[in-house]
């Protein structure tokens, strides 16, 4: 089995290096390598990589705005690449997402695909999917979350103010959206949907649910470290400890 | 005698602009004129107390009027030899053309004030009934000849003392100014330099080159060294030999070049043998550093930046192929507009700094200044 890497940097000698380590690794090979934001977008679509090597400053773009171009049609697993960006690498460590400060040499580097390979092992990563959200909405001049969503029911379409949702959940092909008690049903999967709702408003707390935070009235603990969610209607949700660990520390104090 | 610098500063200020008609009007002049009644009342009680002895066969209005008379014809006369003085400067060459022409002025003065003085006293006399006499009009007026020789180079040579001043001070001002805006251009230059962005991506590339090229990853250490030394050299001087900012200029390039291997062409053309001419410091470094920043798009394209000498100027220019410029290219703040201002404060009026733009995308910076072989 191997997985496979897009490389994303301007600078082509930082993009032969990566290529240099991934090949010296026997499970990993480079699918592409893209030096602006638009090549980027259009690698990670034609190759669907596991991993995207992806370097913050790209010229006068920057890396996430690819990571804003891939919404809901691919989520690689993001290694970020920085030669030096304070606030970046201050987000990252915030959200544990992985990062290579340049210059960086074969064991950093090796240390980097050690974790990379135990994430890919997970075959729910839709934690790691839900850092990146959080990560982006830290980030300074990103595009604004939706404040009305259409809705396209069998014999009409409307919009449905945001502020009226309370949870959302994954079902199938479809995403359930729980607004003001009654429920809508959108086409859509659940990362892709929540990519245009405030990061700040509304948490993933499952694979499957996303809730805004207001709407979560209990934090009851389980067995082996697990936890129960119980939201204002009533109804509970488990909460995994990889989870658990994303909640704001806010919301954790406060529960 | 009859100079106080106030009215003097004013008048120099209306001979030696090119003073539209108007500004002979403007505030200064009641001042001026009340200066010269004071300065009279002040000849006239001083004359008054001289006579002594003599003072009973006087009306005491006469000595004031004597004063009063002559100093009036002297303050009206001293724009009209400010204005000579502008034409032909005390300190002109060719120095006998100017000693002359001053003579004659002189002379010319001296006929006009002691004219008028007399009109002036003939006048009021005959007002009050009585005749005045000017006595012996040669032994007069040689007499009053000496005395507006006299006054009329104290003029010339406190009007030369006032302008020397200015300039001086002017001078000094911009000197200041000069010294305020280079170290700006230096501090940018630091931290365009040692902008972690720069250094950071730098050693990424050496260290992917290494793998390469042994030799080429030396070269780019030691261009890195250069670059850092010469941003970390601490030199005031205003001018500096043209090869040294190429210097820097090549190294930079360099660094640039292996950074976007491939994806960036930039060219040097620069005119032989003129390295050694003397040149302001970072005038280029900001225009070439903000073309690589905002010109390119990721990294692609090209940059050509060329340097020739025409006649007794230099010309800089730098071109790319990026996105253009801003709107405003010269806004406070920016390295270009910091370029501008040094330019016009070294070369005030004989340099050039334009921005253009290329089809189908791209600008062209250009600047020239003169140069002294």
């Amino acid at each position: 089995m191997s997985y496979s890497a897009v490389i994303v940097d301007d600078e082509p000698p930082a993009r032969s290096k990566l290529v240099r380590f991934i090949a010296e690794l026997g499970d990993f090979r480079v699918a592409a390598e893209a030096s602006s934001v638009e090549e980027a977008i259009a690698a990670v679509r034609n190759t669907t990589p596991d991993v995207l090597y992806l370097d913050i400053q790209l010229g006068s773009h920057s890396g996430f705005d690819v990571v804003d171009g891939l919404k809901g049609f691919a989520s690689p697993l993001i290694v970020f690449t920085t030669a030096y960006s304070e606030y970046a690498v201050k987000a990252f460590e915030l959200q544990a997402l992985d990062y290579l400060l340049k210059p960086f040499d074969r064991d950093r580097f090796l240390r980097s695909i050690e974790r990379t390979r135990a994430a890919l092992a997970e075959p729910d990563r839709s934690d790691v999917e839900e850092r990146v959200r959080r990560l982006l909405a830290q980030i300074p001049g990103r595009p604004a979350a939706a404040n009305q969503i259409l809705v396209r029911e069998a014999d009409r379409a409307f919009f449905l103010s945001v502020d009226s949702i309370q949870r959302v959940s994954a079902a199938g092909n479809y995403v359930e959206v729980h607004a003001n008690g009654k429920v809508h049903l959108i086409r859509d999967t659940l990362t892709s949907f929540i990519a245009q709702l405030d990061a700040n408003e509304f948490l993933r707390v499952h694979r499957s649910h996303a809730v805004r935070v207001n709407f979560i009235a209990e934090l009851r603990p389980m067995f082996h470290g697990d936890y129960e969610l119980v939201l204002r209607d009533g109804q509970t949700l488990s909460l995994s400890r990889r989870y658990k660990a994303l909640l704001p520390t806010a919301i954790r104090e406060r529960l | 005698m009859a100079t106080t610098t106030d009215p003097l500063a004013t008048t120099l200020d209306l001979a030696s602009d090119r003073a539209p008609a108007w500004r002979w009007l403007r505030p200064g002049w009641p001042l001026y004129a009340l200066l010269t009644v004071l300065f009279g009342l002040y000849q006239g009680i001083n004359a008054l107390i001289g006579l002594h002895g003599a003072r009973s066969q006087y009306a005491p209005w006469k000595p004031f009027l004597w004063e009063m008379s002559s100093v009036i014809v002297i303050l009206a006369l001293i724009p009209l030899i400010l204005r000579l003085e502008t034409r032909v400067r005390i300190d002109s060459r060719p120095r006998m053309r100017a000693l002359l022409v001053h003579i004659a002025g002189a002379v010319a003065f001296s006929i006009v004030h002691t004219t008028g003085m007399v009109l002036i006293r003939k006048l009021v006399y005959a007002w009050a009934g009585e005749s005045y006499l000017f006595g012996n009009i040669l032994v007069e007026w040689i007499y009053e000849l000496q005395k507006d020789l006299l006054t009329y180079f104290t003029i010339l040579l406190v009007t030369f003392a006032v302008r020397e001043f200015r300039i001086r001070r002017a001078g000094e001002l911009r000197a200041q100014q000069l010294a305020t805006e280079l170290s700006e251009a230096r501090l940018r230059h630091l931290t365009a330099q040692i902008d972690p962005h720069f250094l950071f991506n730098a050693l990424n590339a050496i260290s992917n080159r290494m793998h390469e090229d042994i030799d080429a990853a030396d070269r780019m250490i030691s261009q890195l060294g250069d670059l850092l030394r010469a941003a970390y050299e601490s030199d005031d001087s205003v001018l500096v030999p043209l090869g040294r900012e190429l210097g820097w200029l090549r190294g930079y390039a360099a660094m640039m070049a292996e950074r976007f291997r491939g994806q960036l062409t930039f060219e040097i053309e620069v005119d032989s043998g003129i390295e050694t001419l003397r040149v302001p410091r970072l005038l280029l470094q900001p225009i070439v550093e903000n073309a690589l920043r905002h010109g390119l798009k990721d990294g692609h394209g090209w940059l050509r930046v060329e340097v020739r000498r025409v006649g007794n100027e230099l010309h800089y220019s730098v071109s790319d192929d990026g996105i253009g410029l801003p709107e405003k290219p010269l806004e406070r703040g920016t390295g270009l507009s910091n370029i501008s201002r040094r330019l016009e404060l070294l070369f005030p009026h004989s340099h050039a700094l334009t921005f253009g733009s290329r089809e189908p995308h791209g600008a062209v910076v250009s600047l020239s200044f003169p140069v002294s072989t």
